[in-house]
Parts: structure tokens; C-alpha cells; sequence
């Protein structure tokens, strides 16, 4: 029996590309666990040592804490250099509470790397290269797993932060009264006097009491957050650790705090955003961008806020195929946009990467509790809310986690309330999956920027034709094709002038070039926007779009035998075409 | 060039070297246009003869590595909510003389605090925080050859969208050491000749069936051949167009995103760490005094603030400090320049802060003429009165001069200035008629070196006159009353005798002035029995605004009892209640 699993075992490729059977992982990583922020830098420091031809990493800058701001880079140098390729970027954790997105930016590597000799997966990876950040808010993630917190808080930075303006920093945050490293609820028993019930069926949960003319009350009330008054000021937990929000920071349509809250004073005001503004900055060749978080089941796109008006027709053609594509991908996700679909955000990251930067940019929230429960929201109650939702998310956690999701209710003497108790769902429940749940949901996030990078554009040249027009005079005809959705200049980009236009040339020893320009018409090849000056050497702002393709005709003359046509694009591998004359 | 006219080479060059003369041989000018070396020089000997008063505070770095430095003067007790003055020059590359300006303060301040109540009062009561130079690229552009007033010290853009990035600049065509105006005779040219005066360019207007004949240009090459004159010059950002307030995206002026300019960065988190500031006076292309500032009163408060004009309130207060100014002899120029994107506009709508910004001279539109006018350096009658009254009004078919017209009236009576450079035809190498000359580079900003100090004597009254200006809450009363079984009512009245409220409305509206601080302190022996722990008060009008506050305590001492007001910029007070009788 051992000999016959050690020869199965033997047989196992390496490799893992999604098939049960037959292969195994280089590295194995456990996909269901999050991980502390130097646990994922230890697990791609795993996937670096095993592959260290085609991963490495670069430190863009530090957090507030000092922690590393680091981004892997994901690139086969033996098919190019990285400026060459196409770059597409995917971060997650900017929010420090929404910490799955790490791991979906961890098995987005992963996965790459494992599955490099699978054809499609080689054809992705010869062609582009991926800057991957798993942790765009370090500290937040670190204070998330290492302090006592709810499953929304540590979303900030921690850069202190007066939100009370009383002139004292994070002076009165929530404090873990019951010391069980979660931040939940406190009630008062108050009987006759207060404004909820308990549920008959389940005293866990707090109902209210309905509004009545027979003098009906509750027996108990709800106090909030655990939680003290620690600068005596009469409020309770009213200025936490840092305040603001690093998703409110970028710099397209980007409004002050009284605006958009947690804006900060400037845009890209905390280092962590300025680092990565200015990285992304740097990256001509940027042509997809993904942003991960981590409630909703939502494929994100902006704007942001509605002044803005609509995005570009051709680039929203873009934006939905591949909006369009994710929600197959991502079972009960719906795409949507921000500001219409959800709220309104100012200053918005994925919004800046189209609106800023011209790149088709995602922000995915990545958990919701149709994925738990199988069932969309509809006929369903919805879980998380108040009331009878909570009944319900208790009965799931009850089934499929046996109560480990909550802490019940326990009594705690408070010294503003008296005699209280104290009880609640566990920070790691509610925007994140139960263990069992979190591989699907990581993976099937991973492979959707995947998509989205192989969506990236790829310009290819046809055989030009070459025409004689008599007197020593030819008429060289070459179409370049972008054989994928994004176009190599989006719309915004075009409109906007932002980065480089793309330039079309060709030559050749002995080659006189005497006029030359964008075909207008397929068929009438006289139809040419003439270019004004250097025909040798066309520019276009507009590039080749989606799946499009670009006509040039130039005339030539001289006694070359052949020629070069060429595609300079920052947003595609440059192509080059040799033919004879 | 051998073609220049002789003439005109001698009396820009005889021009220059007078200036010079008077600032190294003779007596110095007392404001005199410094370079960024010379500044540092003399800000280092106002420190050191300060007697400890004065030290020199580092802000930033420039883009071009030179140090952005503020010199910071204060003499007496560092007592809390002491408020802070940040006087700002040179930001504007036009203004580049004004960093002398701020200097001067600095040295009329210390040389008359001994002598001159006002003096001594500013520098005894709040933190004076002088930037003589913001934009220390700003000084070099002036000092530098060829002289040229170019705003834009960023990087540049690909402006001409070729694929080439800054290719083709602004340059000394004909060698004479100025890049000042060209105009090129071209039937595409938008320019047509002032009918009032020939020397003066303004634009055609097609609906009265005027046709353009000429392009007015910054003097440049076609360095790449296509057509155009310094389309694409190197430098692109001006950095006082950097900051968030109105920021316009794409822009090439703009910067990649505010606060991008390390010069914009280094001013801005200056005013983030000192919220002690309570006002911002800068000398710029801005100006708010001249005339009452523009007011809008309807933004939601969640709203962006609206570009049309600021609270109704902040403009009446704003017109009000106008009127003193003008008391003071002050003629500010009224001001045409944009304000989106500058440090003004952020300060202001962003900051809340109050805000006095000068342009501190321009060429007088309507002087009354001097009494033996010059004659013009190109023998053009000069369009002058020959009395000395104002210009009676025109009849309609005469042409009515433009404002360049009136400038360049005003300088032809001040030849010595040489602030017109008459148009005169060159040999270009790549256009076919054209004539460099125009207004002089600086000339239109810079007032003649003989009024700088009546300049410095009276923007220097100004400072002193808002220092006492700025709000200052104090505790008018605090009052105890015995209620009789060891209780105690304490009364207090926070009063605001300045002419400026706590906050200005934009303050209040942004929510980026903090509020008082208003606490009953209780030592021990002594228990609150009702009324607030702590009462932020975020409003406190101007000119005798009153907020009254009261409590109930315990006490068996009114020793043990003491009311205190903290706030950042407006002072601070603790008393202790004196019995009612």
C-alpha cells in the first residue's frame, strides 16, 4: 500500500492547474487561512525561491509603521524585457480590515507560477508582466489580526488622526472589555424600561420593540460598541486609532474631508498612497488594473461620483465584456458602478486608474452571504442586518461553524452602565468566508484579473501589400491589428493625452518615404488622413481599439528590396513586421 | 546679432547695468531683486543678528535641489493657542522679487520692535513664519540667462502629442540675452494691432470683421520641424497651479496630481503641522483686497466647495481688511488670474484659514501723467494728455486704447525702466517676417526699484494691523453662585473682541479650524453636578461675539475650581470664578 501511493506520488506533475488529479503543487499553501502580513511575505517568499527566474520583489516604500510596502513582480525575462510587456497591477487590503484581498493577490502568483507550463498560462505569461501588491495598508492588516477588533474596524491607516478635534490623537478608541481580542456589543438588562426583546426563539438576538399605543417597552438596550470613555469628554470610543480612509486618497476627482471623509489634507497625503501613486505613475506600460476588497460581490467600476458624467462610450464597451465576463466567473456577483450602483466615492484608487491613468480598472468586494448560503438575496433573508437577519446568519453560524462565529453574551461590569453584558460575532466572521469557503473565493477573484491581464492589448501585423503605382512609385498597404478587448489607447487615455501616443513607422535601406497616413476606408484606399509631416513616422493618439485595427498605407519610392513596418505602443509589446518590396 | 539696432542694445544693456551699479557700487536698494544664493545669505545674517529671535526653519526641498527655508520670529512666553502668521512670496515665478519683500519684514521687524509699539506687539504676541521664497526655482528663473518670465518650473508634457517630450522651447532667437515676445506675421495668427496704439497686439475679433495678422509667441525656434514655435517646452508645471483646491486634472500646467511639486508638497504639509497658523498673507499674482471678493452662499455641506465664490461672511470680513489696506495707502492691483489649483485657493476653501493675498503692484491703467513726458525709445508719440488731469472721456469713434496700450502709455514716460522692448524685425530661421520685442520680461510685475520700500513700509503696516485682527477668545466672566448646601453655579462668557470670528466660514463649513476647548477643571474635593465635561465651540463671532456657558458643582472651594479655553490659534485662558454678589 505505501509503495503503491509512493509510485502514485512520484507520478503527480508539478504544477496545479485547477484538475483534482494527477499534479501537485510546487509550493503547497494552505487556501484556507488568512494569513498576518509576514506570513504572506513568507509564502511569496516560498513561491520566490522556487521560481527566482520569474518572481522578485521591490519595496516602493514604508507604512506609517515602518512596515515594507512591498510589490512582487511576476515576469519572464526570457521572453522580454519588463518595460516591453504590457503590466497589469492587482493590490489588495487597502482597506486594513478587508484582508482577503491579500490572499487572492498571494494565489493570484500562485497560480501563475504553478501553472507556467500550461499553455494559456504561457501565452499570458511570454506577453505580459504583473506587479502584484498584497498588502496596500500593512499596518491596518497587522493591527486587524493583532488587536482586539470587529469586522469593519482597522480599516484606516494608523497614522494618528484628531476625529473629535479636541486637539488629542486616537485618544478614546474601543476598548476589549471582555479581553477576548474581538471588539463586540454590550447591552443592559433594564426590564420594563428599555426598547428591545428578546428574540423568543433565539435569546442571542435583540429585537425592537414595535412603536405601540398600550405602553408596551422592552427589557433591554442596546449600548453599542464595547467600549469606555477614556478621555472623560462624556462620549465613548469617539477617536479611534488613525481616522481616515487610503481609498479616499487618489488623485482624480479627489475632494477634502468635509466632502469625502477621509480624504485627509491632500491627495495621496499618507505614505502608503503616495508610494503607490508614484510607482504607478512610473509604469508607462500600465494596461489593467485590479483593486481588492472585501464585502459586497460587487466587479466595480467608476466613476466615482456622478459630476463626473459617464466614461468614455468605447472604453465602457470594454469595461462591461469584461464586467460582463467576471460575473460568470464570480457566482453572485453583480457588476455595477460606483457611484450609481452603490455611493458615491471622491477619490477613489480603481477610479484613478481609468480616470487619472486611462487604464480599465476594477475594484471587486469579494465576500457576501449568497456565496454561504448558495441562494441569491432575493426569497432570502438578508444576513448581517438587524432583526431577523441576525436570527438567520446565527442559524448558519450555528450549522456550519457550530457557534464559533459568536461570542455569547456574557455579564461585565462597566463603570459608566453598571451591570452589562457582553456578546457578539467575531471580527472574522461577516466580511470574511468561514475557512472552508475562503480557496473559492480567492481563486475565483485571482483567475478574473487574470482575465482581465489576458484581455490586455497584443498588436499583430498582416503581410502588407504592396502596390505598384507606376513611375517607380509604390503604395505599401499594412493593417495592425490589436487582437484583444482593451484597445492600446483607451478612450480616456486618447481624450485625456495622457502617456504616449502610439507611432506607426516603417524603413528601410534606400527607402524614400513621399507620403503616408491612416486609412479611413477599407475600401477606398485613396480616403488617407495625410499626415502633415514625417510620413515615415505616423502618430496616433487614438491607437488600435478593441479588437480593432488600424489601415496605413504609405507611398514609397527608392531602390529598397524590402522594408520595416513597425507598432510602438506603451500598452503593447512593440511588433515589427519585415516584407519585401 | 549684427542687425539689432544699436541703439536699442545700448539702452537695454546702459538699463541693466545702472540696475546693477545701484546694487553693488552705491547704497543698496533696500528691496532689491535677489537670487536664491543671495537670500540665503541674507536670511542667515538675519539670524544671526537676531539675538535668538529669528531662526531659520527648513521646509522642503525644490525640485531643483535648492532648500525652501521659512525664517521663524517670535520674542516672549510660547503661551498655548498663541497665533501664527505665514507670510508667503515668490511663489509666482512673475513675482520672484517679492522674496526681498518678506525678507524686508523680517528685518523692519527686529529693527523696530524697540521702538515701534505695532512692531513690537507682532512679534511679541504671535509666531511670525516668513517664506520669502516658496518657488526657489522661481528666484533663479529670474537671475538667470537669458532672462525669461517662464511660469512653468515642472516637468514638462509632450504638449504637441509627437511621441517627443519637450523638443521644442522657448529660446533666444537673436541672441540679445532676453526670451522675450515674437510675433510672426502668418494669416492663421489670431493678433491684430491696437488701433489706439500700433506697437500693441489684441485679438481680432471676427464678429466686427477684424482678421488676424499675426501669431504672438514667447521668442522660440521650430526646433523639430514641424511648423510650430516652442509648442513643447521642457518644463510644463507651474507649481502654483499644484495644489488640491480646483486642481484641474490633465491640464499641463497642473502637475500629475496636486501636491505632486515638491515646492506645493513642502508648503502644504508646512500648513498641515502648524495649526497654529490663523493667517496666510502672500504676495502673488492673486490679489483679495483690491476689490471685494466674489461670495456664493448656497453649498450643500457635503458638497464641493463652489468655484464661483466663497460665504457671504468671509467676503465682508475680507473687504473690510481691504478698507484698511486701502486706509494705508495700500493699491493693491486687481487681480485677473486664475485661482484654481494654487496655494491661495487650497488655504482658503480646503484650510479654512484667513487669507490675505496682495499682488503689490501692477502698472498703473490710469496715472495721471507725468509733466515732461519722455519720448517713447521708438519715437512713437506717446498717447498721453498734456495736462495733468485725468483723461477726459473719449468720443465713440475714437479708439479706445487697451490695457496694454494704457501699460505701455505709462512706460513711455519711464524709459529708464525699459519695461517695452519695441518690436524689431529679425532674421529667423524658420518663419519668414517676424519681430521680437513686447513688454520686457518681469516688467509688468516688478514696480520700479524706488517705490519697493514705500511697498515694504506699507504692506509691512498691513501685517502689523492683522495681527490685531485675528480672533482671540477670552473668558470675559466666569461667575460663582452659591445655590446653598455646598453647590455651586459657575457662569463664564468666551468673548471675541477682535474683528475676525474664531473661524472663518469656510472654517467652520470645512471643519479644519478646530474648535475652543472649553472645560470646567475640577480638582480633587470638588464633583461636577451638571453641565458639560468638555464644550467644543467651533463659533465664536467676531467684534464682541459671546458664548455663555454654565455648570453645577460641589465643591467646598472655589479654589478648586478653575474655567480654561485651549484653542490652536486664538489664545488660551484659565480663571478661576469670583462669587457673584
Amino acid at each position: 500500500m505505501i509503495q503503491f501511493l509512493a509510485a502514485t506520488l512520484m507520478a503527480l506533475q508539478g504544477g496545479f492547474p485547477g484538475t483534482p488529479t494527477g499534479s501537485r503543487p510546487t509550493v503547497e499553501i494552505a487556501w484556507n487561512r488568512l494569513y498576518d502580513e509576514p506570513e504572506i511575505h513568507a509564502h511569496f517568499a516560498r513561491l520566490e525561491a522556487a521560481w527566482p527566474e520569474l518572481l522578485r520583489h521591490v519595496d516602493i516604500g514604508s507604512s506609517v509603521e515602518g512596515r515594507a510596502l512591498r510589490v512582487y513582480v511576476l515576469s519572464d525575462p526570457s521572453t522580454g524585457t519588463d518595460q516591453d510587456k504590457p503590466l497589469m497591477w492587482i493590490d489588495g487590503n487597502v482597506h486594513g480590515n478587508e484582508v482577503q484581498g491579500g490572499e487572492a493577490v498571494l494565489y493570484a502568483a500562485w497560480y501563475l507560477l504553478e501553472n507556467r507550463a500550461e499553455p494559456q498560462v504561457k501565452e499570458l505569461l511570454d506577453g505580459a508582466v504583473f506587479h502584484l501588491m498584497p498588502l496596500v495598508n500593512p499596518d491596518g492588516r497587522a493591527h486587524w489580526f493583532q488587536r482586539a477588533h470587529d469586522s469593519s474596524s482597522s480599516r484606516t491607516g494608523v497614522q494618528p488622526t484628531d476625529e473629535d478635534r479636541d486637539g488629542r490623537l486616537d485618544e478614546d478608541p474601543p476598548n476589549d472589555l471582555d479581553g477576548d481580542g474581538h471588539i463586540t456589543q454590550m447591552r443592559k438588562h433594564v426590564p420594563g424600561r428599555g426598547t428591545h426583546r428578546q428574540d423568543p426563539d433565539d435569546p442571542r438576538v435583540l429585537v425592537p420593540v414595535p412603536a405601540n399605543d398600550v405602553g408596551r417597552r422592552g427589557d433591554w438596550v442596546l449600548l453599542g460598541e464595547e467600549g469606555l470613555d477614556d478621555d472623560g469628554d462624556g462620549r465613548v470610543n469617539e477617536d479611534d486609532v488613525g481616522g481616515y480612509d487610503m481609498n479616499r486618497a487618489w488623485p482624480s476627482l479627489w475632494e477634502p474631508e468635509h466632502v469625502q471623509r477621509g480624504a485627509g489634507p491632500y491627495p495621496l497625503y499618507w505614505p502608503e498612497a503616495r508610494a503607490i501613486g508614484e510607482h504607478l505613475l512610473g509604469l508607462s506600460n500600465l494596461a489593467g488594473l485590479q483593486s481588492f476588497h472585501n464585502a459586497g460581490g460587487m466587479i466595480l467600476r467608476g466613476p466615482g461620483a456622478e459630476p463626473f458624467g459617464e466614461y468614455e462610450r468605447e472604453d465602457v464597451r470594454v469595461f462591461d465584456e469584461l464586467g460582463r465576463s467576471g460575473e460568470r466567473m464570480l457566482p453572485f456577483y453583480r457588476y455595477m458602478v460606483i457611484w450609481k450602483d452603490l455611493y458615491t466615492v471622491w477619490g477613489g484608487f480603481a477610479t484613478w486608474g481609468y480616470e487619472g491613468l486611462g487604464v480599465i480598472s476594477f475594484t471587486n468586494e469579494m465576500w457576501n452571504s449568497e456565496q454561504l448560503t448558495g441562494r441569491p438575496r432575493e426569497g432570502q433573508a438578508a444576513l448581517g442586518g438587524p432583526g431577523g437577519s441576525q436570527k438567520e446568519r446565527l442559524a448558519l453560524d450555528d450549522r456550519l461553524l457550530f457557534g464559533a462565529g459568536f461570542h455569547d453574551w456574557k455579564p461585565y461590569d462597566h463603570p459608566l452602565y453598571g451591570a452589562i453584558e457582553i456578546g457578539g460575532f467575531r471580527k472574522d466572521t461577516g466580511r470574511v468566508p468561514p475557512s472552508f469557503m475562503i480557496e473559492e473565493m480567492v481563486a475565483r477573484n485571482a483567475l478574473f484579473a487574470l482575465e482581465h491581464a489576458r484581455n490586455m492589448p497584443a498588436v499583430v501585423i498582416d503581410p502588407p501589400e504592396v502596390t505598384d503605382l507606376g513611375g517607380g512609385v509604390k503604395a505599401v498597404d499594412v493593417v495592425f491589428r490589436n487582437l484583444r478587448s482593451i484597445p492600446t489607447r483607451t478612450a480616456r487615455a486618447a481624450s485625456k493625452r495622457i502617456g504616449s501616443p502610439d507611432v506607426f513607422t516603417i524603413e528601410g535601406q534606400g527607402l524614400s518615404v513621399l507620403a503616408g497616413g491612416f486609412r479611413r476606408d477599407r475600401w477606398r484606399p485613396e480616403a488617407l488622413e495625410l499626415a502633415e509631416r514625417e510620413p515615415e513616422r505616423l502618430v496616433s493618439e487614438r491607437g488600435i481599439g478593441s479588437r480593432g485595427e488600424l489601415r496605413v498605407r504609405w507611398l514609397v519610392t527608392g531602390s529598397a528590396r524590402s522594408a520595416v513596418v513597425r507598432c510602438v505602443a506603451e500598452k503593447a509589446r512593440d511588433a515589427q513586421l519585415t516584407f519585401d518590396l | 546679432m549684427s542687425w539689432l539696432p544699436t541703439p536699442l542694445r545700448l539702452s537695454a544693456a546702459s538699463c541693466s547695468l545702472a540696475a546693477l551699479a545701484g546694487a553693488q557700487v552705491t547704497s543698496a536698494p533696500r528691496v532689491p531683486v535677489l537670487s536664491h544664493a543671495e537670500l540665503t545669505r541674507e536670511l542667515e545674517q538675519v539670524v544671526r543678528g537676531s539675538e535668538g529671535v529669528a531662526a531659520l526653519v527648513n521646509l522642503g526641498i525644490a525640485r531643483s535641489g535648492r532648500r525652501i527655508d521659512a525664517l521663524r520670529i517670535a520674542r516672549g512666553p510660547e503661551a498655548a493657542g498663541r497665533p501664527g502668521i505665514l507670510v508667503v512670496g515668490a511663489l509666482d515665478v512673475e513675482l520672484a522679487w517679492t522674496s526681498a519683500l518678506v525678507l524686508d519684514h523680517a528685518k523692519t521687524l527686529l529693527a523696530r520692535a524697540a521702538t515701534d509699539e505695532a512692531a513690537r506687539a507682532l512679534l511679541e504676541t504671535t509666531t511670525l513664519w516668513l517664506v520669502p521664497c516658496a518657488n526657489p526655482e522661481a528666484a533663479e528663473r529670474r537671475s538667470a540667462a537669458p532672462r525669461a518670465q517662464l511660469a512653468a518650473t515642472g516637468p514638462g508634457v509632450d504638449d504637441d502629442r509627437d511621441g517627443r517630450n519637450g523638443e521644442d522651447g522657448p529660446a533666444d532667437v537673436d541672441g540679445d540675452g532676453v526670451i522675450g515676445w515674437m510675433r510672426v506675421l502668418d494669416p492663421r495668427g489670431e493678433w491684430v494691432e491696437d488701433p489706439a496704439d500700433a506697437r500693441v497686439l489684441v485679438k481680432a475679433d471676427g464678429t466686427k470683421g477684424q482678421r488676424g495678422r499675426w501669431k504672438l509667441l514667447l521668442e522660440a525656434r521650430d526646433a523639430d520641424g514641424d511648423g510650430e514655435a516652442g509648442e513643447d517646452p521642457p518644463d510644463d508645471v507651474v507649481v502654483n497651479r499644484n495644489f488640491p483646491q480646483g486642481w484641474t486634472e490633465h491640464a499641463r500646467e497642473a502637475g500629475r496630481y496636486a501636491t505632486a511639486e515638491p515646492e506645493a508638497r513642502a508648503l502644504a504639509d508646512f500648513v498641515v503641522r502648524h495649526p497654529e497658523i490663523a493667517l496666510v498673507v502672500t504676495y502673488g499674482l492673486l490679489d483679495n483686497l483690491a476689490e471685494k471678493p466674489k461670495s456664493k452662499d448656497d453649498a450643500g455641506r457635503r458638497s464641493p466647495n463652489p468655484a464661483e465664490g466663497i460665504p457671504g461672511a468671509d467676503a465682508s470680513l475680507l473687504a473690510e481688511i481691504g478698507r484698511r489696506w486701502k486706509a494705508l495707502g495700500g493699491t493693491s492691483g486687481k487681480s485677473d488670474a486664475l485661482d484654481a489649483g494654487t496655494f491661495q485657493a487650497w488655504i482658503q476653501a480646503q484650510r479654512g484659514l484667513w487669507t490675505v493675498n496682495l499682488a503689490p503692484w501692477s502698472v498703473p491703467l490710469d496715472e495721471k501723467p507725468r509733466e515732461q513726458p519722455a519720448e517713447a525709445p521708438d519715437g512713437a508719440q506717446p498717447a498721453q494728455q498734456p495736462s495733468g488731469k485725468p483723461a477726459a472721456p473719449r468720443k465713440d469713434d475714437e479708439p479706445k486704447p487697451s490695457d496694454d496700450a494704457k501699460r505701455l502709455r505709462w512706460f513711455d514716460a519711464r524709459p529708464e525702466l525699459a519695461g517695452f522692448r519695441p518690436w524689431t524685425r529679425i532674421e529667423h530661421p524658420d518663419f519668414e517676417h517676424v519681430e521680437v520685442g513686447g513688454f520686457a520680461p518681469f516688467a509688468l510685475h516688478e514696480p520700479p526699484p524706488e517705490t519697493r520700500a514705500e511697498i515694504a513700509d506699507r504692506t509691512f503696516a498691513l501685517l502689523s494691523e492683522l495681527a490685531l485682527l485675528l480672533p482671540r477668545v477670552e473668558i470675559a466672566q466666569a461667575r460663582a453662585t452659591d445655590l446653598g448646601a455646598g453647590l455651586w453655579r459657575i457662569d463664564a462668557v468666551l468673548v471675541n473682541e477682535r474683528l475676525l470670528p474664531l473661524a472663518s466660514a469656510l472654517g467652520r463649513r470645512t471643519r479644519s479650524v478646530r474648535p475652543a476647548r472649553v472645560a470646567l477643571e475640577l480638582s480633587a474635593g470638588a464633583t461636577l453636578v451638571a453641565g458639560p465635561r468638555q464644550e467644543l465651540v467651533a463659533d465664536l463671532a467676531g467684534s464682541g461675539g459671546r458664548r455663555e456657558l454654565a455648570w453645577i458643582v460641589r465643591t467646598s472651594s472655589l479654589d478648586l475650581v478653575h474655567v480654561s479655553v485651549e484653542t490652536d490659534s486664538a489664545g488660551s485662558a484659565r480663571v478661576r470664578p469670583e462669587v457673584q454678589r
